[in-house]
């Protein structure tokens, strides 16, 4: 009886594993950033109702190759870059949105520099509009067609293919009749683009909940939050230039955040 | 009433129901599936609408004309596709099998090679026929252009434009950006990890960017620039005059500028430069003209005539890149003053009464040849040349008694810099530098003075010769070092030599007059420097460098160290300490009388000691989160053992001025604290500066003069978002001298302000002022421009009204141990000053 149960377990659970698995899919993608001069490995991991997308984590790298260096640095004698200030552009948990198509939330975290501290976000997902094209492209084996948005201050152009329905893509650019394989911002602030797919994968999950993109005893803040510490971190910056120019007796230019955020929001 | 009810009720549940497809998608098990897609297709299949199922398996699309088919596709499903029955107003339900799918896919991302080139497209931003660079770089997303011109991409400024490929300006950069018309381009590209070392490049990640301009084919033989002319007028019928004109040319092969100016309006064409080569003292003349430098800006001094003319010139000979530069200029300078000085420690007092005039030419230039590096070779060669001659005369009134000189100078110099860096096979990057040049120079000088004269006991016009050699070699070698990530070093080897020769003829001769000597100098250093990281908030810095020094006969180790510990805990705290010994210029060691100008006889002595100070700093600043607040507050102090004394002393009217090197202690303590607020739209930054000093005055005697200087600022500026902006500054300096018993102090007061009023994206409104309080002398200068730029034309427009207020004279005081003097200077009443510039 024990054993007949425990084989009954053992059996479910791998089913389950497996039924599990049978759904779930791996993007690759290249995020190129112009904004810091850098280029990271990012994937999008998917399920029928979740997906999530990660990029400039540590473990992942950059992907002109060059891992993160460690602290003893090979045999090899490389002479680094000679600033000494040079700021390590990925982190340990990396940048990441979790979509739950079922609860209609969207989870992100950001930061507004490199040295800034990680802010988890919460919000409704973003209902974006598309304007769908009838231009084409091949992006390996998928046809591809065109769409563009206007999201949050930038205009994005994304090709996306029907032979992928799910309403995903990098980042968070959603609601396409299909699987956004190559994302990009029209002036060039970032980029996204499609590296390798694997269907289905057995190595990764979507994470059953938001929580885990949380680190320490933090907590998500509210979108509205999220948007009012936006506004005072360019304030800061706008008054840390405006100080410099006092000292040494230059005129400063108003600080951009077209320039320096992925989100502009303006003077809301 | 009840049918008419009725028929509305009927009517409407027709409309409502007719108006939309409903569906439901369920599975293998009836349960529904969420998120999938439904589309709504026409009869071609291209897609009308979508939408993805909701929690409960349903969706609803409004019936549009032309929908044919409802399809449901998903990657877990197998599609399903139904013909839409346009009577049909039932729910539609999709009963969905599994589907096993499988994608492996892996794309060679080629196209991120050479991301190190982004191409601008500035064919998609409307150019217009007239439109400058930096015209059409202003509309390009992440650009941004400074009020001198300086070009950012990302918040990154650019380190040159390149024309094609070739370097032409250096960082002069501004020069093409103004004026080359954007029409001309194929495109502008953006070129990051620049690097021209092509030893560094390979080994290091560089962050700096550069632009390239891709000229037109048809293009290729165009001349552009601008040109400007200017004229003004006062009322004493004294007429400027002012005239620039840009020119360039780019070709294939070769690419020129040239920049041409003349103006009468006082800046003066030949720069004076400070160059951190101490090769360089030579250059300076012994015997000079009584120089006057008041902070006012040269319009208002004016007594400068300039033209000047600078050409530019790239070519490329197979691997080679030829880079030149060439300056000629050309000041020729009038000035009178009025000055009275009076000697501390002697109860004299002498007025003079200046007239100077002084032609100044040089023609200056350099020649660089780059070779076209490999990942283990780079080498640079650059050649500089110099010719300069100055003539100048002086009619001055000293008292009573009349003297004028008269000065023929000329100089040619020469020198060769060659850097080279190599990798060595384990990786190790060398720089090497080799600098080798020669020096001529010849001062020719003749006085007419009374005083001179009788301490001469001759009758006739005194005359001095001075004929100075110059010829030095340096050879360096320097490497960086990675101990660890944070923890790096920087060696440095460096084998200078050079030879100085002086021959001053001041006859008569005596044994006190002329001098004849050779100085040869030789060093060998060894120079390290330690940079660590020891965490995000601490690091460390330090560096030691010791010099085997001789000059004749004599050696000396020299040596110097410095260290900085810098904190980042509450506020940034930097800490450091630093320790320097070095040797005087050569000129300092004429034993024998020379005469420096028309009343002064300047002799120095065998001062073989090393000048030795200490140097100890402490700085703290604070700053809050939103950065509204910041408050710097730094104390150093600066200690001696051993100074160069210029003791001045006045005898029949004649100065006396004896180079002593002082072995007492001298300090300086200087207290500085700074404290800027910024308040919604405005900044206030309050500022204050105490200095106190100790200075020896004697060798053997225990003399010191007391230095007090004390400086308070405040300063107020706007941030408007309006077109209406200001700034204001207010000062108060005051400075005591106390030397025994004898004290005096002076003080000024200034007040600063600058208006500034952008009318429309035309026209910008400048008004400038300053006002003066110094010995109950008040000093109002004010000034206004304005400003017309049409937006589509060629032409710009601006006239300027100086001195409004018709100030006639300037003072100023100058002041040291031995003595004080006030100065005062003619300026230049109101005058009005139109100009016109035509880019083209």
């Amino acid at each position: 009886m024990k054993k007949t149960l425990l084989l009954l377990i053992l059996i479910s659970s791998v089913h389950l594993a497996s039924s599990q698995n049978a759904q779930t899919g791996i993007i690759y993608y290249d995020h190129i950033d112009n904004h810091y001069d850098e280029s990271y490995n990012a994937y999008l991991v998917f399920e029928p109702t979740t997906a999530h997308f990660v990029t400039a984590k540590d473990s992942l790298g950059l992907s002109d190759g060059s891992k993160v260096q460690n602290q003893n640095a090979g045999a090899e004698l490389i002479i680094e870059a000679v600033n000494f200030s040079d700021v390590q552009k990925t982190r340990k948990q990396g940048l990441q949105v979790y979509m739950n198509k079922r609860t209609d939330s969207m989870y992100s975290s950001n930061a507004f520099s490199l040295t800034a501290g990680l802010l988890y976000t919460k919000e409704s997902l973003p209902k974006l509009q598309w304007q769908l094209s009838n231009d084409t492209k091949q992006i390996g084996k998928f046809q591809c067609l065109k769409a563009t948005t206007t999201f949050r201050g930038r205009t994005y152009t994304c090709w996306y293919t029907t032979q992928i329905p799910l309403p995903y893509g990098p980042w968070k650019l959603q609601g396409l009749p299909g699987m956004i394989l190559e994302a990009s911002s029209n002036d060039r602030f970032v980029q996204f683009i499609f590296k390798g797919i694997e269907f289905p994968v057995q190595h990764v999950q979507v994470p059953s909940t938001h929580k885990i993109l949380l680190t320490k005893e933090q907590d998500f803040i509210s979108f509205t939050q999220y948007k009012k510490l936006q506004k005072e971190d360019i304030q800061a910056y706008d008054n840390a230039m405006k100080v410099q120019g006092k000292k040494f007796g230059i005129t400063v230019h108003p600080f951009s955040e077209r320039d320096n955020y992925l989100e502009v929001f303006g003077d809301q | 009433m009840k049918y008419t009810f009725i028929f509305l009720f009927i009517s409407f549940a027709c409309f409502s129901q007719s108006s939309k497809i409903n569906g439901l998608v369920l599975d293998g098990d009836q349960k529904p599936v969420s998120n999938v897609l439904a589309s709504l297709l026409s009869s071609d299949k291209t897609i009308i609408s979508y939408q993805y199922t909701d929690n409960d398996g349903k969706f609803s699309f409004k019936k549009t004309p032309g929908s044919f088919y409802v399809k449901i596709s998903s990657l877990f499903f197998e599609d399903v596709e139904k013909t839409l029955d346009a009577s049909s107003q039932e729910e539609i339900v999709f009963n969905l099998t599994p589907k096993k799918e499988n994608l492996k896919e892996v794309v060679l991302v080629s196209k991120r090679i050479n991301r190190d080139t982004t191409n601008l497209n500035i064919q998609n931003y409307n150019i217009t026929k007239t439109e400058s660079i930096e015209q059409t770089l202003k509309k390009i997303p992440g650009m941004s252009i400074d009020n001198e011109g300086r070009i950012k991409y990302w918040n990154k400024e650019i380190e040159k434009i390149l024309i094609d490929g070739d370097d032409l300006a250096d960082d002069q950069y501004t020069f093409i950006s103004k004026n080359l018309r954007s029409m001309v381009l194929k495109d502008i590209q953006v070129l990051k990890n620049f690097e021209e070392n092509t030893v560094l490049k390979k080994t290091q990640k560089s962050d700096k960017i550069a632009l390239n301009l891709k000229v037109k084919d048809d293009f290729k033989n165009i001349w552009f620039g601008n040109i400007e002319a200017g004229y003004g007028d006062s009322f004493d019928s004294n007429q400027e005059i002012d005239e620039r004109l840009n020119l360039a040319l780019i070709k294939k092969r070769i690419k020129f500028l040239n920049a041409q100016e003349f103006s009468t309006l006082g800046d003066k064409s030949i720069p004076i430069s400070f160059s951190n080569n101490d090769n360089e003292t030579y250059d300076l003349p012994l015997y000079s003209v009584k120089n006057i430098d008041v902070p006012l800006t040269p319009e208002i001094t004016n007594f400068n005539d300039g033209f000047s003319n600078t050409f530019l010139i790239n070519k490329k000979i197979k691997k080679i890149a030829l880079r030149s530069s060439n300056f000629i200029g050309i000041d020729t300078q009038k000035q009178e003053s009025f000055t009275r000085t009076d000697f501390i420690f002697q109860d004299e007092s002498q007025t003079e009464i200046n007239n100077n005039k002084k032609r100044n030419l040089l023609f200056e230039g350099d020649l660089e040849l780059k070779y076209d590096g490999t990942d283990d070779h780079y080498f640079v060669n650059t050649l500089n040349y110099k010719l300069g001659s100055s003539s100048s005369t002086s009619a001055a009134l000293f008292n009573d008694s009349n003297t004028t000189d008269a000065i023929e100078s000329k100089r040619t110099s020469i020198y060769n810099n060659l850097l080279y860096t190599t990798r060595l096979k384990n990786g190790l990057v060398l720089n090497n530098l080799v600098d080798i040049g020669y020096a001529r120079s010849k001062e020719d000088i003749t006085i007419n003075s009374e005083n001179l004269s009788s301490f001469f006991t001759s009758d006739a016009a005194i005359y001095q010769d001075i004929q100075r050699d110059f010829r030095f070699i340096d050879i360096q070698t320097e490497a960086s070092y990675f101990f660890t990530r944070k923890l790096k070093g920087t060696f440095k080897t460096i084998y200078k030599n050079n030879t100085e020769d002086f021959d001053i003829s001041l006859p008569p001769s005596t044994s006190t007059t002329g001098n004849n000597i050779r100085f040869k100098r030789s060093s060998l250093i060894f120079d390290s420097r330690l940079y660590y990281k020891i965490s995000k908030r601490i690091e460390l810095k330090g560096g030691i460098s010791q010099n085997n020094f001789k000059l004749d006969k004599i050696k000396k180790p020299l040596l110097n160290y410095n260290a900085a510990l810098l904190l980042n805990f509450y506020g940034e705290l930097e800490l450091s300490y630093a320790k320097k010994q070095e040797f005087l210029p050569n000129r300092n060691f004429l034993e024998n009388y020379y005469l420096t100008n028309n009343n002064t006889l300047t002799r120095g002595g065998r001062l073989f000691e090393p000048l030795n100070f200490e140097y100890f700093k402490f700085r703290l600043n604070n700053k809050n989160k939103k950065n509204t607040y910041n408050n710097e507050l730094s104390f150093t102090y600066t200690k001696s053992k051993n100074s160069l004394l210029e003791n001045y002393s006045l005898e029949d009217n004649i100065n006396f001025n004896n180079l002593f090197l002082v072995s007492r202690l001298g300090k300086n303590y200087t207290f500085k604290e700074q404290l800027i607020l910024l308040i919604k739209t405005v900044g206030l930054k309050f500022e204050t500066i105490q200095s106190f000093s100790t200075i020896p005055l004697n060798g053997t005697i225990s003399s010191e003069t007391d230095i007090y200087n004390s400086t308070y600022t405040a300063e107020f500026t706007s941030y408007f978002s309006s077109p209406f902006n200001f700034n204001i500054k207010a000062e108060y300096l005051r400075n005591t001298q106390k030397t025994e018993n004898i004290s005096s102090a002076f003080d000024s007061k200034n007040l600063i302000a600058d208006f500034t009023w952008n009318v429309n994206k035309e026209i910008t409104f400048d008004l400038n002022g300053g006002f003066y309080e110094f010995d109950n002398n008040y000093y109002n200068i004010v000034n206004t421009n304005l400003n017309y730029t049409p937006d589509k034309s060629n032409f710009s427009y601006g006239i300027t009204v100086n001195n409004l207020l018709g100030e006639n004279q300037f003072l100023y005081q100058q002041r040291n141990s031995f003595f004080t003097s006030i100065t005062s200077i003619p300026l230049v009443p109101f005058y009005t000053f139109a100009s016109v510039k035509y880019i083209f």
